[in-house]
């Protein structure tokens, strides 16, 4: 197993109060796979994808749980081996706004250069020039060579964003955390990304997380789905099963959210009521606010992840 | 501002003329009206004879009829060392300081470098440099008292103390300076990204984050600059070092109006230059800014 | 409506004072020394002027706390009414220097074209000149006093308020609710006057506050340089040159005035940085590091 997110829970620390962002996550994932880490705004998926990496905000704890990386607890390692061992080496990371992925004062050159120079050791600064260019046209950036010496600003998002792919993709990761890597980008701009995306995983074996609000994408991408509420995952199924057969009261609104172009309906569905904030959270199960079939029991316990039907279809629920 | 270039040949007229009416000596004021031809009936005529004069003659000196520019080039290079090294020190000291600073936002050494920061640029610099010249040369005999020394070395060392005084201050304001912007580079989503990459801290500290937190910093230095060679005055005249400033405050004292005129020209003069070029190293330190130019 | 708005508007500057070590200080601070500067008279022990050659240069004793300076007067008595100076062209230079800018700030946006042209002209000639050299200059020709030494730093430090006055007035005349009321018939200087004045004031007093440290700084330096307040009126600069030429004989005259001099700077700085913090819901960072922030975006415009 690659990756074995054990009980972890997140905490932030605000003037406004303390509160759980992420609460007992556990999840795995396997060499090669991809998983989607489905959520709203503010189901805590963005926090749980950076904590892996440990590269949560100031204000942010890791308050409990084990990661643990092909054996090693991530959570244990001193911030320098992870630093040096992890970071870029087994886990890398894409983010969604390529505006400010990139460092506006240097050039592409520059930055792309500067993590090679860390990972190719023994290469001359010309060979690594020959493979930032090679690098950059293989995911479709055309005139790399002229283009590479230019700054971020003269590069349009979803060539930022093939930069930035390009830069995580370097040393070979073993893990690809991509947190939202093509929300805000346009529909053809996206496909095209997320083509290079699969191209790349497949040459070098990566598996991916895959973290978005977008079921859609992770329909096309992902094998394994991950769905998070409010901190909480709340269910995990394999890609198939999910869509065919969704067990969570969440995960089914959700689906029934998608805008489908086979039916002729005149409004579209949405989950009456909002994610709670953080600092605010319901006892109980987190959805029972908002869900339907929701009982006395919601109110109360919380439910814990447990299987259903298949060994591979997990869900948090009391009503299943 | 390439404007007020021009404003300024207009400028030093304005009270020199009112400085010849009432402050001048009968005497003086025959030997000026000749020699400006006062009693030419507009003003403004003074000021278009000054200008032509100023194509490469300042005039004399009223009491020892020394060329004023040549007063001014022998008080020159001593500001301007001194101002430079200030400047030089305060970039040494400042910029890392205020880098360390954020780095350890809210710790202890956080707090220690700002709450020097503080002291130090409550304290007027004349006050720092009297004190330090109280302590350190009077007392403990460490350093020089006054002058400019002969020799390099000697030199440096009559330079320290001022230099020391003079840059305090602006070591501080620049440390806090810098540490705003730090801090604001440290929290944004592209060193993030880098530090995912696992570059190592230092060298995303000390290349990519000091690279943009400086521009901001930068704008502050030339104005600096601007300032300390106008400046200086104090402090060279506690450590009786012969500058600009110090020609200044004597001139003004004596009334020694030519050589008022051509100093103000030339400090003005520099502190606008000064500017500019903060403005345009501006432009180089940040590709963006060079687009829209 | 209004009284009630005010009285909670005071409470919740207290609280906020209170709350922080170094915001308290500030006022603290300040308030000593204004009781200091106003009350010099009732709580000096001697006459400040009081020429006494007998008694030059004393050791600190019981009746002269701090010693006595080359003429015999008593120290602690001229730190005093050095306040007193000090304070007053500290505060008065802000004050009359904010209101020039005010005045003609206001007046610049508000009249355009060929005025407004006029006055940024004089902004501008003025700003060229640094600081220290445009102050000499106009003393120079004016002559020390007092006033016009308030005068003097008023004028060369006007340019900066009345840009910043200008630029705020110029955006918010377009704002919608200046507008509404010129639809209204308002008046147009009584209304919409008031409506400028109360937005465009509240900056303009954080820049103010900040500077009567600088201002008492120069005050100082003039001083120093024996072209600043007249004698025998005491100034801390005055003391300080005095320590500056007996250096050698009694060095603990220095001392006095830069703990003086230090301790107002401080005093006000933090004063003006706490109402900047009060003014400012925003404060993200600790007390210390964000005013500097300001300080450079004034000085690039």
């Amino acid at each position: 197993m690659l990756l074995e997110v054990k009980n972890l829970s997140v905490e932030y620390i605000t003037r406004e109060g303390r509160g759980y962002a992420v609460e007992n996550a556990s999840l795995k994932i396997g060499e090669g796979q991809i998983v989607g880490l489905v959520g709203e705004s503010g189901s805590g998926k963005s926090t749980l994808g950076w904590s892996i990496i440990r590269l949560l905000p100031g204000n942010a704890r890791i308050r409990s749980g084990n990661i643990l990386l092909k054996g090693r607890d991530i959570i244990k390692m001193s911030e320098r081996t992870l630093n040096k061992t992890i970071r870029g080496k087994e886990i890398s990371v894409i983010v969604q706004d390529p505006q400010n992925a990139l460092n506006p004062v240097f050039t592409i050159h520059t930055q792309i250069n500067d993590i090679l120079s860390l990972y190719r050791k023994r290469r001359g600064k010309t060979e690594r020039k020959e493979e930032a260019v090679s690098l950059l046209t293989k995911v479709g950036i055309a005139d790399a060579r002229r283009r590479i010496d230019e700054y971020p600003y003269c590069f349009s998002g979803g060539m930022k964003q093939r930069v930035m792919m390009v830069m995580a993709f370097i040393v070979n990761p073993s893990l690809l955390i991509a947190d939202e890597p093509t929300t805000g980008l346009d529909v053809t701009v996206e496909a095209q990304i997320l083509e290079h995306l699969k191209d790349l995983m497949r040459q070098y074996g990566t598996a991916v997380l895959y973290i978005t609000h977008d079921l859609a994408v992770i329909s096309e991408v992902a094998d394994k789905v991950i769905v998070m509420y409010a901190g909480n995952i709340v269910e995990i199924a394999n890609k198939s099963e999910l869509f065919d057969s969704p067990l969570h009261p969440y995960t089914r609104a959700l689906i029934n959210c998608l805008p489908r172009s086979t039916t002729q309906e005149d409004q579209l569905e949405t989950i009456p009521g909002s994610v709670p904030n953080i600092f605010n959270l319901p006892h109980g199960c987190k959805f029972h606010p908002r869900c339907e079939l929701a009982k006395q029991i919601c109110k109360e316990k919380q439910p814990l992840l447990k299987r259903s039907r298949s060994s591979s279809h997990k869900v948090a629920c009391f009503l299943v | 501002m390439i404007f007020i270039f021009f404003l300024l040949n207009a400028l030093p007229g304005d009270p020199v003329t009112a400085m010849a009416g009432p402050r001048a000596t009968p005497e003086m004021r025959k030997a000026i009206e000749e020699k400006f031809h006062l009693n030419e009936p507009v003003p403004i005529q003074l000021v278009y004879f000054i200008k032509n004069v100023f194509q490469g003659d300042l005039g004399r000196s009223i009491w020892d009829g020394r060329p004023v520019l040549e007063l001014i080039g022998n008080a020159l290079p001593n500001t301007a060392i001194l101002a430079l090294s200030s400047l030089f020190l305060a970039i040494i000291i400042g910029i890392p300081l205020g880098a360390v600073s954020a780095i350890h936002h809210n710790t202890f050494t956080d707090f220690l470098i700002m709450g020097l920061s503080f002291l130090v640029v409550s304290i007027p610099d004349f006050v720092s440099a009297l004190l330090l010249l109280l302590f350190l040369s009077v007392t403990l005999n460490l350093f020089p008292v006054s002058g400019l020394g002969s020799g390099i070395l000697d030199q440096i060392h009559h330079l320290i103390l001022p230099a020391a005084a003079l840059s305090l201050p602006w070591i501080g304001y620049v440390a806090r300076v810098v540490r705003g912007t730090m801090l604001d580079v440290l929290s944004t989503p592209y060193i993030k990204m880098e530090k995912s990459f696992g570059l190592p801290l230092i060298f995303i500290w000390g290349k990519y984050a000091l690279r943009n937190a400086i521009s901001p910093a930068i704008a502050t230095l030339g104005v600096m600059m601007g300032k300390l060679l106008g400046g200086a005055v104090l402090i060279e005249i506690i450590f009786t070092r012969p500058g600009l400033g110090r020609l200044v405050a004597e001139s003004v004292a004596t009334r020694n109006i030519p050589v008022i005129q051509g100093t103000v020209l030339v400090t003005a003069t520099l502190f606008i230059l000064s500017n500019l070029v903060a403005d345009i190293s501006y432009m180089f330190v940040d590709p963006r800014i060079r687009y829209e130019r | 409506m209004n009284a009630k708005k005010g009285f909670l508007k005071r409470f919740e500057i207290f609280s906020f004072v209170l709350s922080s070590p170094l915001r308290c200080s500030g006022v603290v601070i300040v308030a000593i020394l204004l009781f200091i500067a106003i009350f010099a008279p009732a709580i000096a022990p001697h006459d400040p002027y009081d020429i006494n050659p007998v008694n030059r240069l004393s050791e600190i004793s019981f009746t002269h706390p701090f010693g006595t300076d080359h003429l015999g007067r008593d120290v602690l008595s001229r730190m005093f009414y050095g306040a007193r100076t000090a304070l007053f062209v500290g505060m008065m230079g802000v004050t009359v220097s904010l209101l020039m800018g005010l005045i003609l700030g206001m007046t610049a946006a508000y009249c355009g074209s060929i005025i407004d042209d006029a006055i940024l002209l004089l902004f501008d000639t003025l700003r060229s000149f640094p600081t220290i050299i445009l102050i000499l200059v106009i003393i120079s020709v004016v002559g020390p006093s007092i006033t016009n030494i308030v005068l003097a730093l008023a004028v060369t430090f006007m340019p900066t308020y009345g840009r910043a006055v200008r630029a705020r007035t110029l955006s918010v005349k377009e704002e919608d609710y200046v507008k509404a009321a010129e639809a209204l018939g308002a008046r147009k200087f009584r209304i919409i006057r008031s409506h400028i004045i109360k937005n465009v004031i509240g900056p303009l007093i954080i820049m103010g506050g900040m500077d009567i440290g600088y201002m008492i700084t120069l005050e100082a330096g003039l001083s120093f340089l024996g072209l600043g307040v007249p004698p025998p009126t005491a100034s801390w600069g005055k003391m300080l040159r005095i320590g500056f030429d007996y250096m050698l004989k009694d060095p603990l005259l220095i001392i006095w005035p830069s703990i003086a001099l230090f301790v107002a700077v401080a005093g006000f700085s933090l004063l003006a940085e706490a109402l900047r913090n009060f003014l400012d819901p925003s404060v993200r960072r600790s007390v210390k590091g964000s005013l500097s922030a300001i300080r450079s975006q004034e000085s690039i415009s």
